[in-house]
């Protein structure tokens, strides 16, 4: 409480509060417009149902983005964890003679490749499309017929269900090759520092040669051999199964000595 | 059909605000807008810079109405947004000069004549006053709050809030001077 007594300036100032307490001075006309235009404005921005709709959608996108990458990095964890296991098991060294089999596309990307990388073998041996390999092209190293492996792109083969297949991938993204296996033994030197060799190279170069032949059947187009094949208890699949494995010893060794 | 409110019913017009309905906007800028008008041209002098304040506060009141607890004043809430909005727009223009003195003058009797001004003349007089003086003035003779309240919102000691005030005063003290010599 101001006490005038000690201040003579408080009645006068009280005085002048009061009169102005009641001033006004009438703003133009437009400026409600003003207000309303920027009320209108700022609704539109906030609070409009399409504004929602849209940071909801975003964050939903976002979310299963999230998931996804999260989903994608943990099965290729998983993945690799068992081609780890499977490498540890596998002991016989098979190197590998590879065949692309793609469109025309696929020289583009030949050319500029690098290096190649076969990504989801398990999951390809255990389709239909199993002898088909999806590589992923890298640019890490040239792509010339090397030791090891020779890259060679050759038509598709002609086959309703391949040519259904081959029609839902993107042709500039992706390439489909047909991967056979041949054996090639070590060095005499090699093989005698081995520890872990379970069966002589012979009776390998005999197995892999009858499924190698089996999958050149099927690729040309003979799926009922496969079929039936798959029905027996040393049938196709598990020989193939056995197979990968020595190729992803392989392909290891392989990029171990790119590395 | 619009809603009709009526101006007086102040409840109502706060309600209507809070569900955003224009019409009791618009009732409660025709309402208090010139009084709010009033203010702005006292802080700021500048017509133009006075509408900005007014535009821009109401902007404020219409999208914080949930902050306004019903509790006080309707038009107290919206006073003290609009004075705010004028000491920011003053601040930002940078212009203001608070001597850090805490000197404060001993000022002699006032004038009777000051008692005896109509508005338009202390109107006149607070818009000569040098603007850091003048906020000061403003905001503890016109406005009523006391030196601690001015120091906080103006970011100086209470006792440069003292000074400025004694400022003022000896300052509309000599323009009445001057009108009687």
């Amino acid at each position: 409480m101001r006490n005038s007594k000690i201040d003579p300036w408080i009645p006068i100032e009280e005085n002048w509060r009061d009169q102005l307490s009641k001033n006004e001075s009438q703003p133009d006309p437009h400026i409600w417009d003003k207000i309303n235009q920027n009320l209108n404005e700022s609704e539109n921005k906030v609070g409009s149902p399409r504004y929602l709709k849209r940071k909801y959608y975003v964050a939903a996108a976002l979310l299963l983005f999230s998931v996804g990458v999260s989903w994608k990095y943990f099965s290729m964890q998983n993945h690799l964890t068992q081609i780890n296991k499977i490498s540890n098991k596998t002991s016989q060294v098979i190197r590998p003679k590879i065949h692309i089999k793609s469109r025309e596309t696929l020289s583009l990307f030949v050319k500029k490749a690098q290096k190649i990388v076969v990504k989801k073998l398990n999951h390809a041996l255990a389709s239909p499309q199993r002898f088909r390999k999806h590589l992923e092209v890298k640019n890490e190293l040239a792509l010339e017929p090397q030791n090891n492996f020779i890259v060679q792109p050759e038509k598709a083969p002609q086959s309703p269900q391949v040519d259904e297949f081959i029609a839902k991938i993107d042709p500039l993204n992706e390439i489909w090759v047909n991967i056979s296996i041949q054996p090639i033994p070590e060095k005499k030197d090699a093989v005698a520092n081995r520890d872990t060799i379970v069966e002589p190279v012979k009776n390998k170069k005999k197995s892999l040669g009858s499924i190698i032949g089996k999958i050149k059947s099927i690729l040309n187009g003979d799926l009922e051999e496969f079929i039936r094949d798959e029905n027996q208890k040393n049938g196709l699949g598990n020989s193939i199964h056995q197979v990968a494995n020595r190729y992803i010893k392989t392909e290891e060794i392989i990029k171990q000595k790119f590395q | 059909m619009p809603k009709i409110i009526p101006l007086n019913h102040e409840k109502l017009l706060v309600q209507s605000c809070k569900k955003q309905e224009r019409e009791g906007q618009e009732t409660v800028y025709k309402k208090y807008a010139g009084k709010m008008m009033g203010i702005c041209k006292r802080y700021l002098s500048n017509s133009q810079e006075a509408e900005d304040a007014l535009i821009e506060g109401f902007m404020i009141v219409f999208s914080k109405i949930d902050r306004f607890n019903e509790l006080g004043s309707f038009e107290g809430w919206i006073r003290r947004i609009m004075i705010n909005g004028c000491l920011m727009k003053i601040r930002k223009k940078g212009n203001i000069y608070f001597q850090s003195t805490e000197e404060i003058l001993h000022l002699a009797t006032p004038d009777d004549l000051l008692s005896q001004l109509n508005m338009q003349e202390i109107l006149a007089l607070i818009d000569q006053i040098p603007i850091g003086y003048r906020t000061v003035f403003n905001l503890y003779a016109i406005e009523g709050f006391n030196h601690q309240e001015i120091s906080e919102k103006l970011g100086i000691s209470e006792g440069t809030s003292k000074s400025q005030l004694s400022r003022a005063r000896s300052y509309i003290q000599k323009k009445i001077n001057e009108l009687h010599t």
